[in-house]
């Protein structure tokens, strides 16, 4: 029996022994992708230049939880710079402190309707940087601000449009352009983003009525685009002209660049929905009460079977009683939808026609001076056609709030859209200079948890 | 259908509803060998000699090759098995480091062989055994497992009802034929999920709940098997399973779960209360493929204590391609697929007993069992990997018609990563442990 006791011990251990529960497998080190190879642009210097869509505006704010996913600041990530983007780190950017500035929008989960934070910071926590800042993104900056804006009261809007925009002042800090300063950073890598707002306020803006920005008022014009347009003795500026100044200066750093152009408006969300919660089954009538289903007709100031668009801004005017006249906008023949918030074909057909004249003027000016071009008019296109399938599966779009790509103000991406925006960037470099910039995990901006 | 004939189907649906039970991950894919105790012990390696009732399916043959005129012959018993899994996250989803965890869990199977010989040469058999059996459950406390949109729980439940017909042609060579009444029952849960930017970060929510409840009321299969006696020392022996199609038809329920969200949970509850989708309740099928097997074995006996043996297994696995769910009665939803797409595969088996005394046996085994999933497919449905089994056991003769097995398998399962390279873009390493015991229950009597 001796031989027994030994064996039933021998199934004792290893009953205990298999018993123990498995351990979980340890993760691969969690290493920082980075850059394998250059190819013939040097990345030692990285900056940017452009506009909001640079500056990294989410919710139609600034705010440091949104900077660090600035495109800038992934592309710079992606080369290698820790934390690049965040408070301290190599490659600064002018962060405001959380929730952000004036206007940024936050979702009232009740409603769904993106509202402004009641409590803004407005902080701009590293002013006293001693240093142009790497990302020399200034929201509201139009083309002709980049070589000749020193301050607010200098910039297009003040100067052209009537009102400035502070941030000018804040971001610039009295030293210089946004290109003068670019050159004080001595960069190896330059990414320039321009021209966006020369259209965009336009667009938004419904393009007036029947496409005449002067037909209502706060409706902004278009930057002329060459010296035979209507517009450019008003402004004494042209697009064709400033693009071709900008790239001659990007050019006069001595830097390897990469430039983007300017994406169709229509396909931004701020066109393809109104605010949830008000609820437009055609543009021919609104549900007034959501209890009952009850409708009402809507009436337009320009002709409803020309209109394409609504804007987004819509949502929140429709139904209110204005001025005290006691008749709720958009719903009596009194008060019609004014001009500034419907896109008629006529006019999205114009819009377009500029786009893609200013596309054109970039890529031309660009191919002459060698400069490779992200293109992302085609990108939104794409992605206002079919989608986006990320790496994990999980399929994204441009609709407002749940196709996971533009933030709570339906023209500015959310960090998801700017991870895209990143590797549209990152695909262009590597194409054109040989070099492996590692793509950003766009899965990664989509949370389960 | 006759009479008679429709009756004894009848009778094998009913018992196989009553018994039908899951199974863990046990062997390769969701096979499970383990239907007698003492084979279960040496490792499987049991188609060679095959000597008691489990016989019926390790190797029918070995029934009338071992049977005594006259006698009835029963085995039966419990396998209960403990499951344990736990996945590490890799990039890009869910992430490197993430960590999720299966529900430790206690599967039932079991095994009953009865024969009866009829004379010298004839030998008739039923076994009810559960070759097949699936319960994957990921823990989801709070919706927060991120495979929750893959699966959440997968549970196959599978009863085979075998009667044989076994033949000893003479003291050398016998062999068997039988068929096999399949009956099995399918369980799937997962949730369905809807990005939406919530203001900070595009997140994807859980909105609608996923079962599917499905039953095969009765498919069949047939086995035949073959057992050589070349002498005293060698035998040696065979065993063909066809491979059975199950067709799964039941409910599929759809449960709305509220976000809080008022714009998402309107758009998702429209989306259910459209009568294109077909109702929160409505027909769902799906189909699983069990493979056919083919066992081939070799055992030697140097001395009457001793008995050792070695089987190769062949499993033709390559017919479990995908889990498809039909949705026949909606316009909406598409058919959701899971691609599986198993290669053929194989297991060795070695093991042996030593006859301590007349009445006590100590027995051991060893298995390579190499896994079907290739790495694109592994997932947590059925996180598959190649295992290293240890088996021991025991055996205990209390007179001539009682004899009892007790016996443990740890099942061994070697590390498993998907490379970031799922094709469902679910990636992580699992790492999984099965504990088995078995214990069997002889019983013989008439005959002489």
């Amino acid at each position: 029996m001796k031989r027994l006791n030994f064996f039933l011990a021998g199934i004792l251990t290893v009953a205990l022994m298999a018993g123990c529960s498995p351990d979980y497998p340890s993760a691969p080190d969690d290493e920082l992708a980075r850059i394998t190879t250059s190819g013939t642009a040097d990345f030692t210097r990285f900056a940017v230049a452009g506009n909001s869509l640079t500056a990294g505006t989410q919710n139609n704010g600034l705010s440091q939880q949104f900077q660090v996913n600035s495109y800038g600041a992934l592309i710079a990530r992606q080369l290698g710079i820790a934390d690049a983007g965040t408070l301290g780190s190599e490659w600064e950017q002018p962060l405001v402190a959380d929730p952000g500035t004036s206007g940024i929008l936050t979702l009232d989960f009740a409603t769904t309707k993106p509202t402004p934070v009641t409590n803004p910071s407005n902080n701009f926590i590293n002013l006293a940087l001693a240093r142009p800042y790497d990302n020399l993104g200034i929201p509201s900056c139009f083309l002709y601000d980049f070589l000749n804006t020193k301050d607010t009261s200098e910039s297009w809007t003040k100067t052209r449009l009537g009102t400035g925009n502070p941030l000018f002042a804040t971001i610039l800090r009295g030293i210089g352009t946004q290109f003068t300063q670019l050159k004080a950073l001595q960069p190896t890598f330059v990414i320039w983003w321009e021209g966006h707002n020369d259209i965009l306020g336009y667009a938004t803006s419904g393009a007036g009525l029947n496409g005449d920005f002067q037909g209502i008022a706060g409706v902004p014009p278009y930057t002329p685009l060459n010296s035979a347009d209507p517009l450019f003795p008003i402004f004494g500026y042209n697009f064709n002209d400033g693009v071709a100044r900008s790239l001659d200066s990007l050019q006069a750093l001595g830097a390897d660049a990469v430039i983007g152009n300017i994406p169709d408006v229509t396909a931004i969300a701020y066109f393809t929905a109104l605010y949830p919660g008000v609820t437009f089954p055609t543009k021919d009538s609104v549900v007034v009460n959501a209890a009952t289903g009850a409708k009402a007709a809507v009436y337009y100031q320009e002709t409803k079977d020309s209109i394409q668009f609504l804007c987004l801004g819509l949502g929140s005017a429709i139904g209110a009683d204005s001025g005290g006249t006691g008749i709720p906008y958009g719903l009596h023949p009194a008060r019609p939808v004014g001009g500034q918030y419907t896109l008629t074909f006529a006019e999205v057909r114009n819009i377009q026609t500029i786009i893609t004249s200013y596309n054109t003027s970039i890529s031309t000016a660009a191919a002459a001076r060698n400069i490779p071009v992200a293109d992302f008019y085609a990108l939104f296109n794409d992605i206002k056609t079919s989608g986006r399938t990320l790496d994990n599966g999980t399929v994204v779009n441009a609709a407002f709030l749940s196709g996971g790509l533009f933030s709570l103000d339906g023209v500015h991406p959310a960090s998801l859209g700017y991870a895209i925006v990143a590797n549209t960037f990152i695909d262009r470099i590597n194409a054109f200079y040989g070099s492996a910039i590692p793509r950003v995990n766009e899965a990664g901006f989509v949370s389960v948890q | 259908m006759n009479p008679a004939r429709s009756l004894v189907v009848r009778a094998m649906m009913t018992l196989a509803c009553l018994i039908v039970a899951s199974g863990a991950l046990v062997a390769g894919g969701f096979s499970i060998y383990e239907q007698g105790a003492a084979a279960t012990a040496q490792g499987g390696a049991f188609v060679a000699r095959a000597w008691d009732a489990s016989a019926g399916f390790y190797n029918p043959a070995g029934l009338a090759m071992y049977g005594t005129p006259g006698q009835w012959r029963f085995y039966g018993g419990i396998t209960p098995v403990q499951s344990q899994a736990k996945m590490t996250g890799l990039d890009p989803f869910p992430g490197n480091g993430v960590r999720e965890k299966a529900v430790d869990k206690w599967f039932p199977p079991f095994f009953l062989h009865g024969s009866y010989q009829l004379n010298e040469k004839v030998n008739l058999s039923l076994s009810v055994t559960t070759p097949f059996g699936l319960g994957t459950e990921w823990e989801n406390d709070n919706n927060t497992y991120s495979g929750r949109f893959r699966s959440i729980l997968a549970d196959i439940q599978v009863v085979y009802v075998s009667p044989t017909f076994s033949y000893k042609v003479n003291d050398k060579f016998a062999a068997g034929v039988g068929l096999d009444y399949v009956y099995s029952k399918v369980k799937l849960e997962r949730h369905s999920g809807q990005a939406f930017f919530n203001g900070t970060d595009t997140r994807v929510y859980d909105v609608i709940n996923v079962k599917l409840d499905g039953s095969d009321n009765g498919s069949f299969g047939f086995h035949v098997a073959a057992m050589y006696k070349a002498n005293e020392q060698w035998s040696f022996g065979v065993d063909y399973k066809h491979s059975v199609s199950n067709k799964y038809d039941g409910t599929a329920k759809f449960n709305q779960i509220t976000t809080g969200i008022s714009l998402l949970d309107a758009n998702v509850a429209s989306t259910l209360a459209n009568p294109a989708f077909g109702g929160t309740k409505q027909d769902g099928s799906t189909k699983v493929e069990f493979p056919n097997s083919f066992v081939v074995g070799a055992a030697y006996k140097p001395n009457s204590k001793l008995s050792l043996e070695a089987d190769f297994c062949y499993f033709g696995w390559s017919v479990f391609e995908e889990v498809e769910i039909k949705f026949p009665e909606s316009q909406i939803l598409a058919t959701s697929v899971l691609e599986e797409n198993y290669d053929n595969t194989w297991q060795i088996r070695v093991g042996g007993e030593y006859w301590v005394s007349d009445k006590f046996a100590v027995r051991a085994g060893y298995i390579f069992d190499k896994t079907p999933a290739p790495t694109e497919t592994v997932n947590p449905l059925l996180p598959d990997a190649d295992r290293h089994d240890i088996g021991l056991g025991i055996g205990y003769k209390l007179n001539n018609q009682l004899n009892l097995d007790v016996s443990y398998l740890s099942v061994n399962f070697t590390e498993r990563s998907t490379k970031s390279r799922n094709v469902d873009g679910y990636d992580g390493i699992y790492k999984s442990h099965v504990n088995l015991f078995a214990v069997g229950i002889g019983y013989a009597f008439g005959g002489q």
